[in-house]
């Protein structure tokens, strides 16, 4: 009797399981993520963390593919009215995730948002030229920018400002929008635990197909190691993260499938162009032939980037090739050679350089730590590569808060006993306009209140002139031989000397299909396509 | 007692203040800047300065010290720059995770930590002695991500008895808990096996077994009552530690507890988070300290407060 019950009862358990599983055909996707997002408003948290998960909540108006093109997304097509407006014709029949239509006020609405330095938005830099938005009509925008920008459809991509916002849920939750997210994306908002997880299902009523998964969970697991042991047991199906050391492993293993593309993020030394010894260019000369970009590379990040020929990765538009690995081979001779040329010869037998009254080269190298993969490690490297070629070379290391604060400070590069080459990584959106007027305008030197990131205080009349003209022109092959040049003079006039492109990287178990790497560090969070097998 | 509870009640208020006060000069000298942390890279200059005026900062230090205490006072404690939320909600939802491993950590130490310093007061310098000692050496001396790492390993990766980390059911705490606890074993060890060494050779116990008591009855009766007091200031200590969060365990066992989250805003430069942990951390500790004291008159008739 107790058999027959304990049968039955099997038999009913097995039932419900099934009809779990096929009730369930889209499953979950587990991902760990090694740092919890700051807030799920795009206008409030512009840091990778936040960006990889809102990444599947949030739509932009057109969308950067993983080759660089610019495709329709909430827009369906565009087209420039004049040099200081740019039309937008927007998708019919989207809803966000609250009911409320997607339309030309919800642009509107969103974008000025964006730019409106009064409310949360802390990103309103970003899209820089952008003045405001116009309503045509119920489905078409006119974006206004305060000067001609040529870049105004590759803005229309930028999520952390574009990102269109349900206007009626900002409204209802006022400061705490953050934490009820509301966009057009394939998945919705569920829950948030801070530290503990994030939970994203998909949303029924998505303007395209809806996504395969039913829903996405984010572990939020700090520690790399543990990250690994999850991985291995099943607990989570994806890492956003991976720890470089085990890439190989994981590459080597049937269990795993790992997606990897040059990034657009650029690892660079940026030198104090203001003064010290890195003001004179032929030393910034000896110090590149002093670097070996590959060994970084290979050794110290462990074969999770590449050196770059260029101060832009290959995936910006703009990006030429300058052969900076040919250029400034790693050659400590080379080095010495050119020292030498100065006047700084080793004349005690020390191996250091030393001028005619006997003083060394000094030399401090800048880095923060834990910002970038294997910072404070690369830092000590360089210190230990420049030591070679005679330089008398001392690392600073800091923590990341310190270091920016630092960095930003006006006039610290002119007080060169803090440092003569920092280390940095940056990434913008995949055009050169932003990266290299970001980094290399004079305008862009420092100013007191609050500077801009023109830290190695580049002030170069003719680069200015090459970057203006190339921002103000509408014409692309222009554009792109402009931007050549303004590299090529970049190469000789080197303010600063980059030694990688990371990679991007992600590790999945091979149930989960689909997936598509993206060079946008954040764009590694994009979900929409991903199916699990059972 | 009564006229004692309400003076020690009282001083709270200026505890408190004096303790916003120095995190507040503290963060106002450690180098850094909130703006910077919360702006990308490649923020404008207009930005910069516009978020600045946003979060208050371009008001002088007492300004904006004035200004916290009044919110303060009025139980608002802010918004984190970084996160957006108010201040008392992220703690709200951390806190309780916080307190659920200490109290776990606590059980581990009263569970294992008491029968062994007992057994080892009463045959000091015995075989189990030495050992217990050399353990409990180890316990405290071990790194803690290193403790960790091994439980996950070898209790939730190969054998799959507990989760790997997160915070879950009551199974999900044990293997942090436990790790957390190993320190204060070695702790409350050697206090209860100390103060039951000095016991064992009082007066009293040997009347107690001059008066042909049963051994048993004078331990348990006379030598373990008196010996297990200082339990409670190792507990009130411990409590008090470990609630400002263990934030490598954390971290290796992915627990969402306090530590985390006050790192984190260190590194950010979050000012209201900081502050408002350290409010959160001094209240407990002066209600826990309160709490002891109070338990010590019950614990023991001699103690007194008028």
């Amino acid at each position: 009797m107790s058999k027959r019950i304990l049968s039955v009862s099997l038999l009913i358990l097995v039932g419900v399981l099934l009809g779990q599983v096929v009730g369930m055909a889209g499953g979950t996707l587990r991902v760990a993520k090694t740092l919890d997002a700051v807030s799920l408003d795009p206008h409030d948290a512009s840091a990778g963390p936040s960006q990889e998960v809102y990444v599947n909540i949030y739509e932009t108006l057109t969308l950067i593919t993983a080759d660089g093109t610019i495709e329709p997304w909430l827009a369906t097509s565009w087209e420039r009215i004049d040099d200081l407006t740019t039309r937008f014709y927007l998708q019919e029949n989207v809803k966000f995730h609250d009911g409320t239509d997607f339309n030309a006020a919800a642009v509107k609405f969103t974008i000025e948002r964006a730019i409106d330095p009064d409310n949360p938005a802390r990103v309103a830099g970003e899209i820089g030229a952008i003045a405001g938005v116009e309503i045509v009509d119920n489905y078409t925008v006119d974006v206004i920018t305060s000067e001609p920008v040529s870049t105004v459809p590759l803005l229309a991509a930028h999520i952390i400002t574009i990102g269109m916002v349900s206007p009626t849920a900002v409204e209802k939750y006022g400061d705490d929008y953050g934490r009820h997210p509301v966009g057009t994306g394939p998945f919705k908002f569920v829950e948030w635990i801070s530290n503990e997880r994030i939970v994203l299902e998909r949303f029924p009523d998505y303007w395209r197909e809806p996504a395969n998964l039913d829903k996405i969970v984010y572990k939020i697991i700090p520690d790399l190691q543990s990250q690994q042991f999850a991985l291995e047991t099943g607990e989570v199906d994806l890492l956003l993260d991976p720890e470089p050391a085990r890439v190989a492993a994981y590459k080597s293993s049937p269990k795993f499938t790992v997606y990897e593309t040059p990034g657009l993020r650029v690892m660079f030394f940026g030198f104090d162009m203001a003064e010290g010894p890195t003001a004179d260019r032929a030393v910034r000369y000896g110090i590149a032939h002093a670097i070996d970009a590959n060994l970084l590379c290979q050794a110290i990040l462990e074969g999770t980037a590449v050196p770059v020929n260029s101060f832009l990765a290959p995936g910006y538009f703009g990006y030429k090739d300058v052969d900076l690995q040919g250029r400034y081979a790693y050659d400590p001779d080379k080095s010495k050679e050119i020292l030498g040329t100065l006047g700084w010869e080793d004349r005690n037998g020390d191996g250091l350089v030393e001028n005619t009254a006997g003083q060394t080269l000094k030399m401090t190298v800048y880095a923060p730590e834990g910002r970038y993969p294997k910072d404070r490690e690369t830092a000590i490297t360089v210190q230990y590569m420049l030591t070679k070629a005679g330089f008398d070379a001392k690392v600073l290391i800091e923590p990341w808060a310190t270091y920016i604060a630092s960095l930003s400070k006006p006039n610290l590069a002119n007080g060169s006993e803090k440092y003569d080459m920092y280390l940095i990584g940056f990434a913008t959106s995949p055009d050169a306009s932003q990266f290299l007027n970001t980094l290399y305008l004079s305008k862009m030197i420092p100013q007191a209140g609050y500077g801009g990131c023109n830290w190695t205080y580049c002030e170069n009349a003719q680069l200015d002139k090459l970057l203006e003209t190339a921002q103000a022109s509408f014409d692309q092959e222009d554009r792109a031989k402009l931007y050549g040049e303004a590299q090529e003079l970049l190469a000789d006039e080197l303010p600063s000397i980059p030694y990688a492109v990371l990679e991007e990287i992600v590790v999945t178990t091979t149930a989960v299909k689909g997936y598509q790497i993206h060079p946008l560090d954040f764009y590694k969070g994009y979900f929409y396509p991903i199916t699990i097998e059972e | 007692m009564g006229g004692y509870l309400i003076r020690r009640l009282l001083w709270f208020v200026p505890t408190i203040l004096g303790i916003v006060l120095i995190i507040s000069l503290m963060l106002e000298m450690i180098p850094g800047d909130p703006v910077l942390m919360m702006l990308s890279e490649t923020a404008s200059t207009e930005m910069r300065v516009a978020v600045r005026h946003q979060l208050g900062l371009d008001k002088t230090f007492p300004q904006r010290f004035g200004i916290y205490v009044w919110r303060l006072v009025h139980g608002d404690l802010g918004r984190s720059f970084m996160r957006g939320e108010r201040v008392t909600k992220l703690i709200g939802k951390t806190f309780p995770a916080t307190v659920q491993l200490t109290l776990g950590s606590l059980v581990f130490m009263l569970l294992i930590g008491v029968p062994i310093g007992v057994l080892c007061g009463l045959y000091p310098r015995s075989k189990f002695d030495f050992m217990a000692q050399g353990i409990s050496l180890v316990g405290v001396s071990m790194p803690a991500f290193w403790i960790g790492l091994l439980l996950i390993y070898f209790f939730a990766y190969l054998a799959r008895l507990f989760p790997l980390g997160g915070k879950g059911g009551i199974a999900s705490l044990i293997l942090p808990a436990f790790s957390l606890s190993l320190s204060s074993i070695g702790f409350i060890t050697r206090t209860i096996r100390a103060n039951l060494l000095e016991v064992m050779g009082m007066e009293y116990v040997t009347t107690a077994r001059s008066k042909g008591l049963l051994e048993s009855t004078v331990i348990w009766k006379h030598a373990l009552r008196n010996a297990i007091l200082p339990v409670f200031t190792v507990i009130g200590l411990q409590f008090g530690r470990l609630l400002g969060g263990a934030v490598v365990t954390e971290v290796v066992f992915s627990w969402p507890g306090m530590g985390r989250l006050i790192v984190d805003a260190v590194n950010t430069r979050d000012y209201p988070l900081v502050q408002g942990a350290i409010v959160v951390f001094g209240l407990s500790v002066l209600c826990l300290n309160l709490l002891i004291d109070v338990s010590y008159t019950l614990l023991d008739p001699r103690i007194r407060y008028g």
